[in-house]
């Protein structure tokens, strides 16, 4: 773990690097959507309870995790740095192994092609994990998905069955401010 | 403006009643809006926190997850509380400034671009209330809530019209009451005064005041009538004392003059007395005289008629021619004897007339000659011969021969009278054997007789009093009272001299007088 966050330090300053350099409008369109994205995840955090296995103390760590998104890494690194979520303090890690992936509360998988999320996200199944991805597709074993809506803004849909399955429990006020599917 | 205290009672108590009922409804009123006020913008101020706390609560995911929508939606839920007025969600996670995220608003009031300080404060007719929006023990943005206190102020505006419509309402009453009440509250103490004010300038004490109640006025009036009804009854004894007393001082006026025309008859019977007890004296003296020269003319007559008897014997015997010369011879010695008897008793006869010519003659015409005071005092004991003889008292003179006064001897010859009389009277009242003792001493321009007798004395109590007029222990046995007080005038008025009187029951009286050798001329 303490390795992947280092790599993951060295990995944060390049995208940020990137975005600069490349076309001004749109690579500040993409940062902010980024960054708001970033925001999400830490805030999804917030909503939810995990089962009492999965937090071992009232003072261990959350882990959000990133897998497939080097510039997600960087930006939620910066997002969560110095905040906690009751007593818990955030760790980010990235580029892990799926067996790994597992022990994480939150990991976003960043990885291109709804095949490749899916398969993500289906190796999560059933270790408690709130799986956040961005497929087109709506049919996936995620339990939130990024969109954007009409208006460009980013939104999120819930699916509590995953939820539930995962035994996640989401505040009602999570729910309030997403769109909830079932399946 | 007059002072206070000057205004008319009738203004007073218009004044103390609006006073009173404007004080009371004021302080009522400022009492109960000021209630209504601090209690009604308490509740508000509760409503305003747990509303504020629900909105924050409720915010947090709309605020988390950037949704707007959703965030005016839980801020529109305020419309319920018509008051709150506005309501400002603020985003501010980790330590990104505050920016203005959702707003409500009834009155189109723009949210501040800061939230301001956490807490409520005051605004110009709004209580701001500001509070931090939390989840999971972390600030996520601020709420900021705006109730107006509008309602509020109307409704203490609205109280304080009623108030002050009360106000004029009771001015309005007190006023009339006061007016209603001046004629219960004035109109007797104004009789009062008109009467008071009356009775001082007329001094009427007669008049009264009518009294319509039984309030303090009414006690006031009662008290007023009867101080006036005191003040009339002690006018009344007080002229009714004057008259008596111009009365009295009439009455003693006149018994002054009663007692001045006694006083006059007293000094007049008085005189009269003194006069009477010289007569006494006097004819004391003259029946002494009779009697104390009735034995030497008694030895005369007796003498002479022997000798009448013995000379016609010898004239019938010559004529019988039987004389002889041994009855010549008898008759010789008979008539030599018979002669002397009666030259000698002839001469005691002139010379006790002589005496008593003198004694007589100075005490009733108070002439004033040189005398020497041995041979006066013998002359006077002489005259007392005839009281004395009676007795078995002694009497005892002790005096130079050559003491010589110029002075009144018939004072003399009262004074020691009237103190032999006492002695014998008095003194010696039940004394078989009295001794009196006359001792005179020459002293320096003045000779001091001490005359003293051995009798029964005076009793303590009567010393002070025995040169009173009319002082005696033996009224209606003889006693005029006056005698001392004879010796005590002439003592100190015509004589100028002074006496004194000591005396011990049982022991005898002392009489010690001082009298110049050269009695005052002008002693009369």
């Amino acid at each position: 773990m303490r390795r992947a966050l280092r790599r993951l330090a060295a990995l944060a300053a390049l995208p940020l690097a990137l975005a600069t350099a490349a076309d001004a409008p749109a690579a500040a369109a993409d940062e902010l959507e980024l960054r708001v994205k970033a925001a999400f995840l830490f805030n999804f955090a917030k909503f939810t309870t995990w089962p009492t296995a999965k937090v071992a103390a009232p003072d261990a760590p959350l882990y959000l995790c990133v897998q497939g998104s080097s510039a997600m890494g960087g930006v939620l690194q910066e997002t969560v740095r110095g905040r906690a979520i009751e007593g818990h303090a955030i760790e980010v890690l990235a580029a892990m192994r799926a067996e790994e992936l597992r022990d994480c509360h939150v990991v976003y998988v960043g990885a291109a092609g709804d095949a490749g999320i899916a398969a993500e996200l289906d190796a999560l199944v059933s270790h408690g994990v709130l799986s956040v991805h961005e497929a087109s597709t709506t049919q996936s074993a995620g339990v939130i998905r990024f969109f954007l809506s009409d208006g460009g803004r980013v939104r999120f849909e819930v699916n509590v069955t995953a939820a539930s399955r995962e035994q996640l429990v989401l505040s009602a006020k999570l729910l309030e401010v997403s769109q909830v599917v079932t399946r | 403006m007059a002072p206070f205290r000057d205004v008319p009672i009738q203004r007073k108590l218009t004044l103390l009643l609006l006073l009173a009922s404007i004080s009371g409804v004021l302080l009522t009123g400022v009492g109960l809006a000021a209630y209504a006020w601090l209690t009604t913008r308490a509740a508000i101020e509760r409503d305003l926190a747990s509303v504020s706390s629900i909105l924050a609560s409720n915010a947090t995911a709309a605020l988390a997850f950037r949704d707007p929508v959703t965030a005016n939606e839980i801020l529109s839920a305020m419309q319920a509380k018509p008051e709150l007025e506005a309501g400002c969600l603020y985003l501010a996670e980790g330590d990104e400034p505050p920016r203005p995220f959702a707003r409500y608003s009834t009155a189109g009031l723009e949210c501040p671009a800061l939230p301001g300080a956490p807490g409520v404060s005051d605004e110009v007719s709004a209580l701001i209330s500001v509070q931090p929006v939390m989840q999971a023990g972390e600030r996520i943005g601020w709420l900021r809530l705006r109730a107006s206190l509008k309602p509020l102020e109307r409704a203490v505006a609205v109280q304080g019209g009623i108030m002050l419509a009360i106000v004029g309402f009771s001015v309005a009453v007190s006023i009339g009451i006061a007016f209603a009440m001046q004629r219960a509250f004035a109109g007797p103490i104004l009789r009062l005064a008109q009467a008071a004010r009356e009775v001082s300038q007329t001094r009427n004490y007669g008049l009264r005041v009518q009294a319509y109640g039984h309030d303090e006025v009414g006690g006031l009036v009662q008290d007023f009538n009867a101080m006036l009804a005191q003040i009339a009854r002690a006018d009344f004894e007080i002229k009714q004392l004057n008259r008596s007393l111009e009365q009295q001082v009439t009455e003693t006026a006149r018994s002054n003059q009663d007692l001045a025309d006694a006083l006059e008859r007293l000094k007049e019977a008085q005189r009269q007395l003194v006069q009477a007890e010289k007569m006494a004296s006097l004819g004391a003296l003259v029946a002494g005289v009779a009697h104390e020269i009735n034995t030497p003319v008694g030895v005369g007559v007796t003498a002479a008629s022997t000798l009448q008897t013995r000379a016609g014997e010898l004239r019938s015997q010559y004529e019988r021619e039987e004389l002889r010369r041994s009855d010549l011879e008898r008759f010789v010695t008979l008539a030599e004897e018979s002669t002397q008897i009666i030259l000698r008793n002839l001469q005691r006869a002139a010379d006790l007339i002589h005496s008593f010519k003198q004694v007589a003659v100075d005490q009733s015409s108070g002439e004033r000659r040189r005398f020497a005071l041995r041979g006066y005092i013998d002359e006077i004991l002489l005259s007392l011969r005839p009281q004395l003889k009676r007795t078995a008292h002694a009497v005892e003179v002790e005096c130079p021969d050559d003491l010589t006064l110029d002075s009144y001897p018939g004072a003399i010859a009262q004074i020691l009278t009237n103190l032999v009389t006492n002695s014998l009277l008095h003194g010696f009242d039940g004394v078989e054997r009295g001794r009196i003792r006359i001792a005179v001493r020459r002293q320096p321009e003045r000779v001091e007789l001490e005359y003293s007798d051995d009798g029964r004395g005076i009793a303590p109590e009567h010393l002070p009093r025995v040169f009173d007029p009319f002082f005696t222990t033996r009224r209606g046995v003889g006693g005029s009272g006056l005698g001392l007080h004879i010796v005590y005038n002439l003592v100190t008025q015509r004589l100028g001299g002074s006496i004194q009187v000591a005396s011990e029951p049982g022991r005898g009286t002392r009489f010690t007088l001082h009298l110049p050798l050269r009695a005052q001329r002008a002693a009369a």
